[in-house]
């Protein structure tokens, strides 16, 4: 007998005695680990590894945050992903919040009972494709849920497939557990546009921002419990002490939105002249200036414009370049997923400046066949174009800087500013004041959805000091298999199914026949086998 | 080190030298191919995903028969036959005797699960498969598979009859197969997290989706060695009077 494990088992108390050792060390290890959550994330991008702003949600949760999942059971791949996706998400934050996530999958379509529960719930029901025996039939299917943390809930009516789903989690939970709302400040005083004539964005932010108005800046400076400043098309030049105020803003840490016209258009004379609001310089020194032309874009939005032909006059849709509508966005938090912004009257950033420490991310940029023309112009819409009046490309229109930034009064000897250097602070300009703005009274008008997410985008990126925003651009990777003809499906599943069965019926047979050969020999050399 | 190879071999050339082994690969390998390919849940041109997670879930439950099915005799054939008295006059200690037929028996499962790989080139042929993910969801199997070849050893060294083994092993299986989770989804509260920690079922969900969890492996080689240990004590029960 093997020396090695002479003593072990030997007799019935040193079994006892060793086996329990042995089983008490697994089981205190197994507890260990899962006290210290270690985990390999194999998935391409690491899609079960939350970010460090979902961890920080999670971990701050004291009480715990019910889930009641409303989800269709057996939904086509897209939808039938979602869920598992949408599972395992939460699996993964109930492991990072220490067991505070809990949750539970219901499915509507089972009785009436539940399908009640989830309306008044308030899941929304979708009616969707589903593809049975070859046939196509209509379903109504639920992919909802309901978050609830001590008495506040939050609904998600439908959970888009394909969506940020980490994102979806991480930020209803944290707006359920915030108690205050971050502060959203609007400049007015310099004929800015009222709330009242934003009424869309207004909508579009209502309950995730306490929204205040801001006037007497240049008097009483920017309230201290402003998150976010938003300066919205003042046609009225700015003080001096206004400006000074906005600045020292930004040098306490303050982040500002900026979204100005450079242009009056005056439609009635078909010109355009400059304005300035003061705070051209200031953003200059910040080193993302608004430069005093127009942007002229081929891809353009249409407008009603009476014509003379042969003495008749006559209304016509024509494209009109300094209504540009941009579709040219880059990958940021902000901009990513956005489908068509609509300017008017737009004039373009100067991106030339880089030499601030604030790191520059340019958001929306004009099409490939576009310009700048200098003020003032004829803007005039009957004119006619010629492919030489689109030269340029990628006119930058919309920006963000992030960083730290030198006050625009540190050099000045009249003015004494308190703070010469920001800390690290965001700052957003826009081109163009007016594509947020709804108007007032017979010229009120309806914005494209894209100008409203543009700019709650830029105050939710603004606002956020987790990080959470970043996990907005992180969506569920499909991966769809290439189109097949059915005949080449059907060679290849059952090529799968019956390739496996003949490779081991193979291996069989030529195990066998080397088997028989050497019971042969053994016999011919007389070993019986 | 060298006895268990030893065994392992021995065990495994065994194995494909008789019709058994072959009949099980095949009946394996068939309800594998059949449900991911052809019929069930949504084969996988159905889903349309460069995926094998329907493979992963359709194995999940073939194995736990298949793998009871190649250990049943492990034990309990050479008990009835007296070839385990004739094991006993050899240099080699129970334990090692059990670490052998286990290392053939996972080794078998791996030789089974290596036989699939077909379905993992033809789907990453037609689409972007996730690399990472079929990696573990197959680690994931073998890890399971794993705590059922112990299972399966000691079930079959507690009675002499195949088919009680057979029996024996499913039925102590079940509980991490089915009934934790089950008792996870009733049960409240903290018993519910103990049994869902418990139901092997979670476990393999997790690392078939790609994340393999160090408590998820550390219980898994607990149960393994557990039942591994069990089969020895049995064994070496015969010497104790």
């Amino acid at each position: 007998m093997s020396n090695a494990f002479a003593g072990f088992l030997a007799n019935r108390r040193e079994a006892l005695l060793q086996v329990l050792l042995i089983a008490g060390s697994l089981i205190a290890l197994t507890y260990t680990a899962h006290q210290f959550v270690w985990r390999a994330d194999l998935t391409e991008n690491n899609r079960y590894t939350l970010a460090s702003a979902s961890h920080d949600i999670a971990g701050e949760l004291v009480d715990p945050v019910t889930v009641t999942a409303y989800f269709t059971a057996n939904l086509p791949s897209r939808f039938g992903r979602t869920k598992e996706e949408f599972r395992a998400l939460l699996q993964e934050f109930r492991a990072a919040s220490d067991g505070n996530v809990e949750f539970r999958f219901v499915n509507p379509n089972e009785s009436d009972e539940k399908a009640r529960a989830a309306r008044q719930a308030g899941i929304r029901p979708v009616t969707i494709d589903v593809r049975q025996r070859n046939k196509m039939t209509q379903k109504r299917a639920y992919l909802g849920a309901v978050f609830q943390y001590q008495e506040r809930r939050e609904v998600l009516s439908f959970i888009e497939p394909g969506s940020a789903l980490e994102y979806t989690i991480a930020s209803t939970i944290r707006k359920l557990t915030t108690k205050d709302n971050d502060v959203l400040g609007i400049l007015q005083g310099h004929g800015e546009p009222s709330l009242s004539e934003m009424t869309q964005l207004r909508d579009a932010l209502k309950g995730r921002y306490n929204l205040q108005t801001i006037s007497g800046v240049d008097s009483t400076g920017v309230p201290a419990n402003v998150d976010v400043l938003l300066v919205a098309r003042p046609q009225e030049r700015l003080s001096t002490q206004a400006v000074r105020a906005l600045d020292q803003y930004v040098m306490r840490g303050g982040r500002m939105i900026v979204a100005l016209n450079r242009a009056r258009p005056n439609m009635r004379l078909g010109r355009a002249r400059p304005q300035s609001t003061g705070l051209d310089s200031l953003l200059y020194d910040y080193g993302l200036p608004i430069r005093a032309d127009l942007v002229r874009d081929r891809n353009a939005s249409a407008v009603r414009v009476q014509q003379q032909r042969g003495g008749f006059n006559v209304v016509n849709q024509i494209r009109y370049p300094y209504i540009p509508q941009i579709a040219n966005f880059s990958s940021h938090p902000i901009s990513d997923g956005l489908d068509q912004v609509v300017f008017r009257f737009a004039s373009s950033l100067d991106t030339t400046r880089t030499d601030t420490t604030a790191e520059l991310t340019v958001l929306a940029r004009s099409s490939e066949q576009s310009a700048t023309v200098g003020l003032p112009t004829s803007i005039r819409p009957q004119q006619e174009w010629t492919v030489s009046d689109f030269s340029g490309a990628n006119i930058p229109i919309a920006g963000v800087l992030e960083g730290t930034f030198t006050s625009g009064f540190a050099d000045a000897d009249t003015l004494s500013v308190e703070r010469t250097q920001s800390p690290d602070t965001k700052l957003a300009v826009f081109g163009d004041g007016d594509f947020i703005v709804n108007g007032s009274g017979q010229r009120k008008r309806r914005l494209p959805e894209g100008n409203i997410n543009l700019m709650a985008n830029s105050i939710d990126y603004l606002a956020d000091d987790t990080g959470l925003i970043a996990l907005r651009t992180q969506r569920v990777t499909s991966r769809p298999l290439m189109q097949l003809a059915p005949t080449t499906q059907t060679v290849l599943k059952y090529l799968n199914v019956l390739l496996p069965i003949l490779l081991v019926i193979g291996y069989g047979g030529i195990r066998y026949r080397r088997n028989q050969a050497r019971r042969r020999r053994w016999k011919e050399d007389g070993i019986s086998a | 080190m060298h006895a268990v190879w030893t065994i392992c071999k021995r065990e495994i050339n065994a194995f494909f030298d008789s019709l058994t082994a072959y009949v099980l690969l095949v009946i394996f390998l068939g309800l594998s191919g059949t449900f991911t390919w052809l019929f069930g849940q949504g084969d996988i041109f159905f889903v349309g995903e460069a995926s094998l997670s329907t493979f992963f879930q359709v194995s999940f439950w073939t194995l736990f028969f298949f793998i009871p099915a190649v250990t049943m005799g492990m034990v309990a054939e050479e008990r009835r036959s007296g070839t385990l008295e004739l094991l006993a006059t050899k240099p080699l200690d129970d334990l090692q005797i059990v670490a052998g037929k286990w290392l053939a028996a996972w080794g078998l499962v791996a030789i089974a699960l290596a036989f699939t790989l077909p379905y993992y080139v033809t789907v990453a042929q037609l689409g972007p498969i996730d690399h990472g993910a079929t990696l573990s969801g197959y680690i994931g199997l073998l890890l399971v598979s794993a705590v059922y070849v112990s299972i399966g050893i000691f079930a079959s060294s507690l009675t002499s009859n195949q088919i009680v083994a057979f029996l024996l092993s499913l039925f102590i299986a079940v509980f991490l197969h089915l009934l934790f989770g089950q008792m996870a989804s009733i049960l409240p509260g903290r018993v519910a997290n103990i049994a869902e920690f418990l139901d092997l079922q979670h476990h393999f969900q997790t690392m078939a989706r790609g994340v393999i969890d160090a408590a998820s492996v550390l219980y898994i080689a607990t149960i393994t060695i557990g039942a591994g240990l069990a089969a020895t004590v049995t064994l070496k029960s015969r010497r104790w009077h």
